[in-house]
């Protein structure tokens, strides 16, 4: 049963976690991957980059992130599992760092394909929601002077406030 | 009866562990008390509880050989 197989490729398990920043020839290898799919109008990609915060006169150079690894997996894969029932999407790629990643490099990679564009702005917006909600992932951000704090992240704030 | 108890983020420095083993707690509502006045500064803390990588909202009873992870507000991303 051909159609059955190839559902179950679509929706195997990724794993998403990897060890340190993501690179930009990653990304771009990831999006040269996607040449073949001709059926495929739309790309969204966001990246979230590690940013200089100041923190009482010090400045973040770094986070340490760090994730309960198995649960943070489990979940990426419900999160990508939704995502594929509530949008009309082609594919989608998710990739989040573990471990030491410096200022001004790449933590978070997700990248959402679709025959059209409306489709893939709204369910990437919604996806890196649903990241930063519902993954066990924590940062310790390394400031200049060794210490650290840990990372606090922005509520999602929707159009009520 | 024996649990394991992972702490993540800031609740590791806090406990001073990743893991623990412990025994003979009946349900995560014991647990969290019995890791309250072990460590105080818990108190101050926001985090949830997870069994078996599943956030629970409710008390939960405990069986042998369940994992329960106190988990700091999420920072992903």
């Amino acid at each position: 049963m051909p159609e059955v197989k190839m559902e179950e490729k679509k929706h195997k398990v990724h794993k998403v976690i990897q060890q340190g920043a993501i690179s930009g020839e990653f990304i771009a290898t990831s999006i040269n991957k996607h040449s073949s799919k001709t059926g495929i109008g739309a790309h969204t990609i966001f990246l979230g980059q590690v940013r200089s915060d100041k923190k009482d006169g010090k400045e973040v150079v770094a986070i340490d992130y760090s994730a309960y690894e198995e649960m943070a997996e489990k979940e990426f894969h419900a999160i990508r599992e939704e995502a594929f029932a509530k949008y009309k999407l082609t594919c989608m790629h998710i990739h989040h760092s573990i471990g030491l990643v410096k200022t001004g490099e790449i933590s978070l990679f997700v990248f959402v394909s679709a025959v059209h564009r409306d489709e893939v702005f709204i369910a990437c917006a919604d996806i890196v929601t649903q990241i930063k909600e519902r993954v066990p992932i924590w940062g310790k951000e390394i400031l200049d002077d060794g210490t650290h704090l840990w990372k606090v992240n922005n509520k999602y704030v929707d159009k009520n406030g | 009866m024996e649990i394991s108890v992972l702490f993540f983020g800031e609740l590791a420095e806090v406990a001073g562990a990743n893991k623990m083993t412990l025994r003979d707690i009946k349900d995560t509502q014991s647990l969290t008390e019995w890791m309250e006045e072990k460590y105080p500064a818990l108190k101050n803390r926001t985090y949830s509880v997870a069994v078996n990588k599943e956030v629970i909202s409710e008390k939960r009873n405990l069986n042998n050989g369940d994992e329960v992870a106190l988990l700091p507000p999420y920072a992903g991303g």
